[in-house]
């Protein structure tokens, strides 16, 4: 499958990297799942026009045109690509009964990547409202000192 | 400046209990109803605003070659519609880039045009000119203006450097990303210092500033200024201090 020109030019540009590199190592779903919004630090932002959101394609095409070829790839892709749920479900399989489940009182050096993660994960939907929520509170709190 | 003249008109009913998605935010004094979906209602005046629409961005891109999905203004019409439904205002303005690029108007479809038909019927219809579409919009109804005042209210698209009491502007698209509990959101919002708001891009492909960035420092000075960020079900104030950047 030749993905490269599912892929707005806009996209190498905001990346500085060839088209099909960044299809390899990214997949396509993530794309239209939105997460090229990923930048750098120190990186400012300065045209808005230049980003075409991902995301907000994604919706659009969802409601429009839920056949479209590129949903199609992308749930393709979201089995296999992200994150193998056939393997992890033979491997799930494979240990039952045999997993430990133990409370450690530091870090383990596996779980670090995933700390790392913590905090860039974004929200959708109405599970921000809470945390919306909870960012609100603090204005409040600050009024009534 | 083009003024909006006359008394207020009689106000319709609206159809839907609104207090669910508002927020208020006020300017100078006045209370204005920020709406989740990314409009200010002036309850006053029964004027509705909404900014950057940037309508037919997508087939703006296919002309170089850059194909989106070309559903983009039937879904932004479609949001519109249903809070002109929701507030039933005596006038709508649109605080320019309604249109991506200068063709826009012309390239509109025909079950677009008969949506924004629907639309204008009854009410007054303000274009204000964007940097995106400087020239008057033909042939789609309503009327064209640089700027526009209500009262002690100035719209226009581009906020004024340095200080410009009672006014609403759009232009900036600003976003605000704030982070709870080892989760980020990253939402749409107003962002207001009680004596000038900027709007929310309504677009449905309308990207977005951070609200960090230089071009908010400018107009707000250093983390002076309330985000009123978009939730599904409400608008919610944050302290620029809880803002994130990228």
């Amino acid at each position: 499958m030749n993905w490269d020109q599912y892929l707005s030019p806009l996209v190498p540009k905001l990346l500085h990297v060839a088209p099909h590199t960044f299809m390899l190592a990214v997949g396509v779903v993530e794309i239209i799942a939105g997460l090229i919004e990923r930048r750098f630090p120190g990186q400012e932002k300065s045209r808005r026009e230049v980003t075409i959101s991902t995301d907000l394609v994604y919706d659009v095409l969802r409601k429009h045109q839920p056949d479209h070829l590129l949903l199609r790839a992308a749930r393709g892709d979201a089995a296999t690509g992200l994150l193998d749920i056939r393997r992890l479900g033979e491997m799930l399989s494979r240990i039952r009964g045999r997993i430990i489940h133990k409370a450690l009182d530091h870090v383990s050096p596996l779980a670090v990547p995933v700390m790392l993660e913590i905090g860039r994960e974004q929200v959708y939907g109405e599970a921000g409202d809470a945390i919306l929520a909870e960012a609100e509170a603090e204005l409040v709190k600050e009024a009534m000192q | 400046m083009t003024s909006l003249g006359g008394p207020a008109y009689a106000q319709p009913q609206p159809l839907f209990d609104r207090r669910s998605a508002e927020g208020a935010i006020a300017i100078g004094g006045i209370s204005l109803v920020a709406d989740c979906a990314g409009a200010l209602f002036w309850p006053e005046q029964s004027v509705l605003a909404v900014a950057d629409l940037h309508l037919e961005k997508g087939s703006s891109f296919a002309t170089r070659g850059v194909l989106l999905p070309p559903y983009d203004t039937a879904a932004t019409l479609a949001r519109l519609s249903r809070l002109i439904l929701r507030y039933a205002p005596r006038a709508v303005i649109a605080l320019g880039d309604s249109f991506h690029d200068g063709g826009g108007p012309a390239r509109v479809g025909n079950e677009d045009r008969a949506t924004l038909s629907a639309l204008q019927r009854g009410r007054e219809w303000i274009w204000i000119a964007g940097n995106h579409d400087p020239e008057p919009v033909a042939g789609l109804g309503g009327v064209s203006a640089d700027t526009l005042a209500i009262g002690t209210l100035a719209f226009r698209h581009k906020p004024a450097s340095g200080t410009a009491a009672g006014e609403i502007a759009g232009h900036l698209h600003p976003v605000a990303r704030v982070s709870a509990r080892g989760r980020t959101v990253s939402r749409r919002c107003f962002v207001g210092d009680g004596a000038r708001i900027v709007m929310p891009a309504f677009g449905t492909y309308a990207g977005g500033l951070n609200v960090r960035a230089r071009a908010f420092a400018h107009l707000f000075g250093t983390l002076s200024f309330t985000a009123h960020m978009l939730g599904e079900g409400r608008v919610y104030p944050i302290t620029a201090k809880r803002c994130l950047r990228d």
